[in-house]
């Protein structure tokens, strides 16, 4: 990935209870998040990896704008759906975080798009 | 939507299943909805089954995505394409404007916010105004090669839109695939003159100079283009060609510094900046800087990479200057890609820096070991034949000059008017 972008890495997932890792080899191939919001994301797993209501506790890497921060939290299981392929979409909700990092990612994603669409719109001309 | 077809290209399986589950809710039917990691994959389903969705990577499989557009964009003008990508850079983003994706979205992306632009998107496509209606219906007659018809389209659209511009765009592109170029300019400054900044416009006013071989004017227009505007790979090499054949080579770092820059540099971009980046470093050699003359073309052989063919001309030009020049040659020599090192062409090469630069004596004995080994070509023997007449070596210039017509057989006119030309004079 080139150096100005934004992206959320997850290295490891882990019970907050049990202390075992829901997801294996997560070091070696992280998970990508693929949306979010104020204070939870999405990503996609394999079927049953814990219960709604799981506490969780995780570790990864925010990038901003290409820099690397290492983000530490625990959130929360709040749901989970098929989405094809025996794969699920799980979402995550931050309990306890960064919030000025975390909402600092979150500006810089949405500026990044805010700035995409003002220069493709002036080149673009819609037909 | 369920009667329409999506192919979805993704490296990324999550995504990849993301964004069909957002097709669905949406209205598209599962069998319709394609998902390929692959580029292969994806260009095979796009022949057979001409999806009117495509929803790619920027870069897929080393290839690109963009292709794919192409590809998707020359099947009908009412197909939607969209660029889903971490890329955000303004060169890749100016690119997929030029190649007419209709969104680019960056990931990741807020929740729901792909839903909805989703359908923002294909409503807005589904449902176009009239003026709209009409440009797409003479971009089909282009496609279709009907450019007769295409014309009437957009002049009718024009009456449809207080402010026609991209009618004028189209209009003067129409004009400009006829080769009719006045007609074509004419429109596209009706259209700038309505939007001064008008992107299309304005390189379409640049595409028509720059075909008229009118590189003054084109280079002004590519400078506002330039000062505006991110440029990409398709239209940067002629942008460059404009600035050099225009004359302005202080620009050619700032050109330099622009192609490096890109994500994507096609073959035919690094051809075309190579070609120019040749054209600038041999004007500067007219010009008597030979500085700055080597500057160019060093940037050239890191446009075109390890290539011996393209090392031999440059170096060939600096050979034909002073002996600062010819002291480059030979440093530039040492860039010959290492694997051709000690082919003939290296050896010929060779010996015309060395022919510049060594003593004579030692001249006649790296020329004689050629020579015994059959390593010269036939420009290396003109050049050993004349250093020995001029040395008033004769009879071994006559010796030398019977094993070249040997080997070359079509040299034989050339050496024979050196040899009058220094012996019966």
């Amino acid at each position: 990935m080139t150096s100005n972008q934004n992206y959320l890495e997850i290295h490891c997932l882990q019970n907050l209870t049990t202390e075992f890792e829901l997801i294996k080899d997560l070091k070696a191939t992280p998970l990508e998040v693929l949306e979010f919001d104020d204070r939870s994301f999405a990503f996609q797993g394999p079927a049953k990896i814990c219960g709604i209501g799981t506490f969780i506790h995780l570790e990864g890497a925010l990038f901003i704008s290409g820099k690397k921060n290492d983000f530490l939290a625990t959130a929360k299981l709040v749901s989970s759906a098929p989405i094809g392929d025996k794969l699920f979409k799980y979402t995550l909700e931050l309990t306890r975080f960064d919030k000025p990092l975390w909402e600092s990612f979150r500006k810089s994603v949405e500026h990044s798009q805010i700035a995409t669409d003002t220069l493709f719109q002036s080149m673009r001309d819609h037909d | 939507m369920n009667d329409l077809t999506a192919i979805i290209v993704d490296s990324s399986a999550s995504y990849g299943h993301l964004v069909a589950s957002s097709l669905r809710e949406l209205g598209f039917s599962q069998e319709r909805i394609f998902i390929t990691k692959r580029y292969a994959g994806a260009l095979e389903f796009m022949n057979e089954r001409k999806p009117q969705v495509l929803i790619t990577e920027f870069q897929i499989d080393g290839k690109f995505g963009l292709e794919l557009v192409n590809l998707h964009n020359s099947q009908s003008a009412e197909n939607i394409s969209i660029v889903m990508t971490h890329n955000n850079s303004s060169s890749s983003i100016a690119e997929a404007a030029e190649e007419l994706v209709d969104d680019y979205i960056v990931k990741p992306f807020q929740s729901g916010m792909l839903n909805h632009r989703l359908r923002s998107l294909i409503d807005k496509k589904l449902n176009p105004s009239e003026y709209i209606k009409s440009i797409r219906a003479g971009k089909q007659l282009i496609l279709e090669g009907r450019l007769k018809d295409a014309e009437f389209k957009f002049s009718s659209a024009v009456a449809q839109e207080s402010r026609p511009t991209l009618a004028h765009y189209y209009l003067g592109y129409t004009k400009f695939i006829e080769n009719n170029f006045s007609v074509a300019k004419e429109e596209f400054i009706k259209g700038l003159r309505i939007q001064p900044l008008h992107y299309k416009c304005l390189t379409g006013k640049f595409d028509t100079f720059f075909e008229q071989k009118s590189y003054e004017e084109a280079y002004d227009v590519a400078n506002t283009i330039l000062g505006n505007y991110p440029i990409g790979p398709k239209r940067l090499g002629h942008l460059f060609i404009s600035a050099v054949f225009s004359g302005r080579l202080d620009m050619v770092p700032q050109y330099y510094r622009l192609f490096a820059q890109l994500d994507h540099k096609t073959p035919e971009l690094r051809r075309v900046f190579s070609a120019a980046l040749f054209t600038a470093g041999r004007s500067q050699i007219i010009t008597g800087d030979i500085f700055k003359a080597v500057e160019c073309f060093e940037m050239g052989i890191q446009v075109v990479g390890p290539d011996s063919a393209y090392l031999t001309k440059v170096i060939k030009a600096l050979l034909k200057t002073d002996v600062q020049g010819c002291k480059q040659a030979s440093r530039l020599l040492q860039q010959y890609p290492t694997n051709q090192v000690g082919s003939k062409e290296f050896d010929s090469l060779n010996f015309l820096v060395n022919s510049k630069l060594l003593t004579i004596p030692q001249i006649i004995e790296h020329g004689r070991k050629l020579v015994a080994n059959s390593r010269m070509d036939s420009e290396c023997y003109e050049v050993f034949v004349r250093i020995l007449l001029e040395d008033k070596k004769v009879v071994l210039a006559e010796d030398i000059m019977a094993k070249a017509v040997r080997d070359y057989p079509e040299a034989r006119s050339r050496l024979n008017d050196l040899y009058q030309k220094f012996v019966v004079a």
